[in-house]
Formats: structure tokens, C-alpha cells, sequence
């Protein structure tokens, strides 16, 4: 199984469905050095500027894999860190804007979750850098483009995730 | 060491009383950080205010979480990630609830096993104290104050 296949196979919890990778091309996976971020993308927002963006044919990064989760909220720990130990070399929540969470307040567990698994890596030596959060409105796909490309160019900075 | 200091204490402002058994107090409280989960249902059942849910938690616990156990994958996934031990503690933002090490004060606890019955994921043991069946000779006899 490919590292991108893994990836998206690595959160097995319901309430979260993946969406097929989009074709990678060789040329992209030279430049990349076969990278991958798990986006996950809630619901009512970011999922929505995702789709925005790709109807107006927007191109995405090629290393990012789109999982749709009904809030941000849904998202634990162990779906972050599951991913980045199944082969994913960054992971990245897009939620709603800060006061507009469907559910209230599911981007603010999300935010302070991702903090919290920042400073874990941090402990153990992994770069914090590779789990993030962004926030969105659905009518935002340029803001969800550029959150994506910011996250990609991070991690393609980065060496790949060592995993033993 | 059957009985802790409280305890101990307790049963000193009770004249002529005579410690038997250890069905309410004097147990000992044996805690199995891996298997904990930072829930702090052990703080909020603790009478005593033994058992204190910190602001910190501490990644070791999570590193050595048996696989069967509720924190298995997680350990599993981080002892995958980690290139070194665990650097110290790590702060909790306060939106996380159940990361967290509980803070467990022996001096305070009064054995009564609380947080033994409340504790979801069975990493509180309250083990009765060993002199009542064992030798009758070892019962606590305080002194009685004129």
C-alpha cells in the first residue's frame, strides 16, 4: 500500500468519510518527495471552500488528501497523530471562523487540542509545526487555497517524518 | 503499611475505637499511571481532596500505555513518532479536559477507595489493609486521652 493510501486509511473512526486522493503525477511526486498532509476539512466550512474551490478548478497542492469530518470538534488526538504514524508527514484541521462553529464551540476544543498536540510532539522531538489549524468561512475558497499551499510549503521544508 | 497517616489520624480522635476491617478506610491506594486517562473522576469523588486533577500532563504516561488499554493506540502512534524521551511536562491548554496527570497526595488520602470505585478504566486499585485477617495482634489500638 502506498504511503498516500495509509494515510487515508489511518483513521478508521466512523462519523469521518475520505475522499479518493486526486491523481498524483510523477513529475509533482519528484518535487513533493511523496509527501502527504491529511486535511481534515469540517463539514460547514472548510469542506465547503474546498468544493468551491475545486468547481471554479482551483488546482490543490498535490499532497494534500481532503478527509471530511462533521466539525473540527470531531477531530482527537489520536486521528493527528495516527495519521502522521500511518504516513502522513503533516496533518492540518480547517474549521470555521472563531464564534461561527455550527456546534458552537467545536473549533475551540479543536484549537486548543491541536496546541496540545503541537507541544506533545514538541516533547518528543517531532516539529510542532506539522499538525495546524485554520479557520474559514464556506464562502472563503481563495482562504482555504492559500491555508493548503502555506501548510504544503511548510512540510516540503521539512524532511520527511521519520517513523520507527 | 496498611493504614495511611490520615487514617491514622482518624482513628487517634476516636477513643477506643479498634480498626478491624478496611471495608471504609485505611485502604491502600495503588495507582497505575499508564492506564489512566486524566478523566478526574478520582479528584471529583475524592473526599479528601487527595487526588487533584493538574494543569500538566505527562507524556511517559501516554509512552508507556499498554496496547489493550484506552490509551494503546495513542501511545502506540507517539512511541512510533518519538525520536527521544519525553522532555518534561507538558503544559494542557485549558479546553482539553481528560490529558491530564492527576496529582495524588498520600498524606491526605484517608484510604476510604472512592476513587478506586469511580474510576472508569480500573487504574485505581484500593487494596484492603492486610493486618485485620491476618494477625489480630496488629490492630490499631489508640490511645485513649484522659
Amino acid at each position: 500500500m502506498s504511503a498516500a493510501g495509509s494515510a487515508a486509511g489511518a483513521v478508521k473512526e466512523p462519523g469521518a468519510t475520505v475522499k479518493e486522493p486526486a491523481a498524483v503525477s510523477t513529475r509533482d511526486t519528484e518535487r513533493t518527495g511523496r509527501r502527504t498532509i491529511v486535511a481534515f476539512c469540517c463539514r460547514e466550512c472548510a469542506y465547503a471552500a474546498a468544493d468551491a474551490a475545486a468547481n471554479a478548478r482551483t488546482p490543490l497542492p498535490p499532497t494534500v488528501r481532503l478527509v471530511l469530518v462533521p466539525c473540527t470538534g470531531r477531530v482527537s488526538p489520536l486521528h493527528m497523530l495516527e495519521a502522521l504514524a500511518e504516513g502522513a508527514d503533516g496533518a492540518m484541521l480547517a474549521g470555521c471562523l472563531e464564534g461561527q462553529c455550527h456546534y458552537r464551540e467545536g473549533n475551540f476544543n479543536a484549537i486548543d487540542r491541536v496546541k496540545f498536540v503541537q507541544r506533545m510532539l514538541d516533547s518528543v522531538g517531532v516539529e510542532p509545526e506539522r499538525v495546524r489549524m485554520f479557520t474559514m468561512s464556506a464562502g472563503e475558497p481563495p482562504k482555504f487555497v492559500a491555508a493548503v499551499r502555506e501548510m504544503d510549503r511548510t512540510i516540503c521544508a521539512l524532511p520527511p517524518l521519520e517513523r520507527s | 503499611m496498611p493504614l495511611t497517616n490520615r487514617g491514622r489520624e482518624i482513628l487517634e480522635r476516636l477513643p477506643g475505637a479498634t480498626f478491624q476491617h478496611g471495608a471504609g478506610i485505611g485502604c491502600e491506594i495503588v495507582r497505575h499511571d499508564e492506564l489512566c486517562v486524566g478523566c478526574g473522576k478520582c479528584a471529583t469523588t475524592c473526599p479528601s481532596g487527595a487526588s487533584q486533577r493538574g494543569e500538566t500532563f505527562d507524556v511517559d504516561q501516554l509512552l508507556n500505555a499498554p496496547a489493550d488499554s484506552r490509551r494503546g493506540a495513542l501511545g502506540a502512534a507517539l512511541r512510533r513518532l518519538a525520536r527521544h524521551e519525553p522532555s518534561g511536562l507538558v503544559e494542557v491548554p485549558e479546553r482539553v479536559t481528560v490529558y491530564r496527570t492527576i496529582q495524588y497526595d498520600a498524606e491526605k488520602c484517608l484510604g476510604c477507595g472512592a476513587c478506586a470505585r469511580g474510576c472508569p478504566v480500573e487504574a485505581i486499585e484500593a487494596q484492603p489493609p492486610k493486618c485485620d485477617a491476618a494477625a489480630p495482634a496488629a490492630e490499631v489500638q489508640p490511645a485513649v486521652t484522659a
